[in-house]
Order: structure tokens, then C-alpha cells, then sequence
């Protein structure tokens, strides 16, 4: 369930980039958001979580972005954000989309400073907010929808999954 | 004399700490930069990766397709017509195109020249993933290095220039799109006014209007509105004559000495499928 979640995602991030307009509201984070709806399929398993976001993140690097170990450790970083609010939150639907909010705020954030600090781009914040809410309406469809697919899959199958 | 002790640690730690930064912040800049050369392993991976991409993709496409087939049914009479009339034309055009082609080579001969800024070889590729890193612009193609494509090169789509690339993979390149607002390299650029031109350089482009800013035009040329905007050739990317937009408005400086020519796109970076990538022919 784990792999097909995170292959699903990362697959889906790719094909649906070819859909949707390149400066409109829809832009997709489907492989990071992932993360939230993979981790209780880790069952409180922390270190395995890690080990596949890190993992998930240098394909992401290699793939999709042409870096090096960037993504690596934003995606480990990102898995530490949804461990840390999925301890101290219950787990609904409202507070899933409280985590991807922050997700994509926290990612989009950090990546776009990161990118001004070593020179790649002039700091506007307006970019900085555009990003931010050009990427929330998309990843939160995206991420309640496959949230209903895999509990549907996981009750058919008797996948076991941990609540949050 | 615990206390000094205590201190010096204290020092010691915060240079440590510097220099972890140090290194973070230019190991961070190396796997940033827009321009690095891809290593061997990310290059398998990333072709690899891309081929998978493209097959999960099949069956996505031909849906696609399927639907853009039957809006192009609709007003199919119109559409008709207005080719027959674009047909009607093209003879004349053809000759044309001959007698100024034979005049090029001939002149080519008389002034011993080998290349102009206009040559030009062709290759074409299909766009198969869209700018997923999202600050970054760009877009990856399904032609790479044993296809011949080399950084730096002109791509083009149906309406005009979009961009130039960047990475080179075995079977696929990454295309850094001209659609950014943080337009960091400045492009050459003319405006035909008459039978001359106008030059001048873009220095912005704003996505919400599609358009990019030309700088650096004198003040004393009208250049009337619908103009085509080109590339001149001038620098190492471009060829000339590369379509960028049409004049859309034109403004003045903030100190009242040169022209600020607003240029609309011609091309919709929201639909791009099929690119064409440029090589300047070499001597």
C-alpha cells in the first residue's frame, strides 16, 4: 500500500503537469503531499518513514528537478513536520487538510528562500504568496481524494493502518 | 578557571557552526545551480525515470488527443475556408522564398561568409513533464544528447521562441522557459518599424499578462503597435529572426530618456506539447 500510494503520486505529479496551465491556480505537490497519506500505513514505524521520504526525495531530486539531494532533505524535513502534527493531531479530515496546509506553506517557503539565498532568484514576495496559493486547492482535491481511494482499498484488503 | 574553559569551548563551537553553514550554503549552491552539468548517474536515472513517465503516460495522452480531435471537428467549414485561402497565397510565397534563398547564397558566396545569424538546424521533441520544481520554469523534453541536442540551444514552439536548454540527459533535456518572472538573462532583441528594425533588450516578463518588457530603445522612433518583436541573433543562444510577441504598448522610462515597449507573447505557455530545438549551424 506504502509503495503504491508513493509510486501513484509521484507518477500522477509527473503526467498531470501536462494538464494543467504552467502560472495558473492548479499547481501540483502530489509527491510530497503523499507523505501524509502514506505515514499511518508506517504504523508509528518513524525510521522506515524516513528512510522512504529520503528515498522518495532523490527521485524526486533526479527526475524532476535536476538537483542534488535538495529534495532529499525537504522531503525529510517535510516527513518530520507530518510526524511532529500528526502527534499531537487527532485524525479527521479537517485536521488533514491543516497538515497540507502547512506542508505546502513550509515547503514552498523554505525551497523559495533557499533559492534566493544561493542566488537562483530575486526575492518578491508576491511570488513567494503566489506559490504558496497557486499550489493549496489542487493538493488539498488531491490529497482528500486519494485519502478515500487507499481507507476504501486498505477496509476492502485489511490493510492495516495506524490513526494519526 | 572552569568558567574560561567553558568560554573557549563556546568559541570553538560557534566557529564549528559558522563553518557548517559555510558549507551547507555552497554544497546548496551546487545543487541549485541552473546550469550544471548532469553526472552520468543522474543522467541514467533521470532517462530512466522519464521513460516510465512517458509510458504511464499513453494512455492519458491518447484521451487527450481523442478530445482535441473532436473540438478541431467543430466549425471545420470555417476553418476550411480560411486554409483555401492561406493555400491560395502559398505558391506565391514558395517563389519567393526560393528567389530569396538563391540571393542569400549567392551573396554568401560573394562575401566568403559560411554561417549567418539566421542558420539554423532543427530537431523536433515532445514536452513530457511541466515545471514540477515550480520555481524553476521549465519544462523536460523527450530529446537528449544522443539526438544531438547540446546546452544552450534555441527551442521554439509552432508560435515562437520558448525558451533555451539547459540540462542535456541521454534521451531527454530540460528547457528553461522564457515565462519566469525572475528573468535573470538578458535577450536581444529587434522590432521591425517599416522595412527597419529597432533593437533593444527584454529584461522582464510578467506572467499575469503574458508579457515581456523591451528596454534600451531610443527615444526618437515610432514604433507602432502590433509590431513583430525578433531575436537579432546577437550572443551565443538565438538565431536570428526567432518570433518573440507583438508590440502591445509602449512607455516611457522613469526619466524620460528611452522607450519601454510592452511585448505580448505569441506563444501560450499554458499549452505546449510539441517543441522544436534549434542548433546554430557552426563553420
Amino acid at each position: 500500500m506504502k509503495l503504491f500510494i508513493l509510486i501513484t503520486s509521484f507518477l500522477l505529479d509527473g503526467i498531470v503537469s501536462n494538464y494543467l496551465p504552467l502560472n495558473g491556480i492548479w499547481n501540483q505537490l502530489f509527491t510530497i503531499t503523499s507523505l501524509i497519506i502514506v505515514y499511518p500505513y508506517f504504523n508509528g514505524n518513524k525510521r522506515e518513514y524516513y528512510k522512504y521520504s529520503f528515498i522518495l526525495g532523490i527521485f524526486y531530486d533526479l527526475i524532476y528537478t535536476d538537483t542534488i539531494i535538495f529534495n532529499a532533505f525537504m522531503f525529510l524535513l517535510m516527513a518530520r513536520i507530518i510526524v511532529k502534527l500528526a502527534s499531537v493531531l487527532s485524525d479527521t479530515y479537517i485536521n488533514l487538510l491543516i497538515i497540507t496546509l502547512m506542508l505546502i506553506i513550509v515547503y514552498r517557503s523554505v525551497t523559495y528562500i533557499l533559492m534566493v539565498i544561493t542566488g537562483n532568484l530575486i526575492f518578491d514576495y508576491h511570488s513567494l504568496f503566489k506559490g504558496i496559493y497557486n499550489s493549496i486547492l489542487v493538493n488539498i482535491i488531491f490529497v482528500i481524494t486519494m485519502t478515500l481511494i487507499t481507507n476504501f482499498i486498505s477496509k476492502k484488503f485489511k490493510i492495516k493502518k495506524s490513526s494519526y | 578557571m572552569y568558567k574560561k574553559k567553558k568560554q573557549f569551548d563556546k568559541r570553538y563551537l560557534l566557529i564549528l557552526i559558522i563553518i557548517v553553514i559555510a558549507i551547507a550554503l555552497v554544497i546548496l549552491a551546487i545543487a541549485l545551480k541552473k546550469d550544471r552539468n548532469l553526472n552520468p548517474i543522474e543522467r541514467i536515472v533521470k532517462d530512466a525515470g522519464m521513460t516510465v513517465l512517458k509510458v504511464t503516460e499513453t494512455p492519458f495522452k491518447f484521451i487527450k488527443n481523442k478530445i482535441d480531435d473532436v473540438h478541431a471537428k467543430n466549425n471545420i467549414y470555417q476553418k476550411y475556408k480560411k486554409l483555401k485561402e492561406q493555400t491560395d497565397k502559398i505558391d506565391t510565397v514558395k517563389s519567393e522564398n526560393r528567389n530569396l534563398e538563391s540571393e542569400v547564397k549567392k551573396l554568401k558566396e560573394q562575401l566568403k561568409l559560411n554561417t549567418l545569424l539566421s542558420d539554423k538546424i532543427e530537431c523536433h521533441a515532445t514536452i513530457v513533464s511541466r515545471n514540477i520544481g515550480y520555481w524553476y520554469d521549465e519544462v523536460t523534453i523527450d530529446k537528449g544528447k544522443k539526438e544531438g541536442i547540446e546546452k544552450e540551444m534555441a527551442v521554439v514552439s509552432s508560435k515562437g521562441l520558448i525558451g533555451k536548454i539547459i540540462k542535456v540527459s541521454n534521451h531527454y533535456s530540460t528547457v528553461k522557459l522564457l515565462s519566469n518572472d525572475n528573468m535573470d538573462d538578458k535577450i536581444s532583441v529587434k522590432i521591425s518599424v517599416g522595412d527597419n528594425y529597432v533593437y533593444g533588450l527584454i529584461s522582464k516578463y510578467d506572467s499575469k499578462t503574458n508579457t515581456y518588457t523591451v528596454e534600451g530603445i531610443s527615444q526618437n522612433v515610432d514604433i507602432p503597435e502590433g509590431s513583430d518583436v525578433v531575436t537579432t541573433g546577437m550572443g551565443t543562444t538565438f538565431s536570428s529572426g526567432l518570433l518573440i510577441g507583438k508590440v502591445k504598448g509602449i512607455t516611457t522610462d522613469n526619466f524620460d530618456l528611452s522607450k519601454v515597449v510592452e511585448v505580448k507573447s505569441t506563444v501560450d505557455f499554458n499549452d505546449l506539447d510539441y517543441v522544436t530545438v534549434l542548433k546554430r549551424k557552426q563553420k
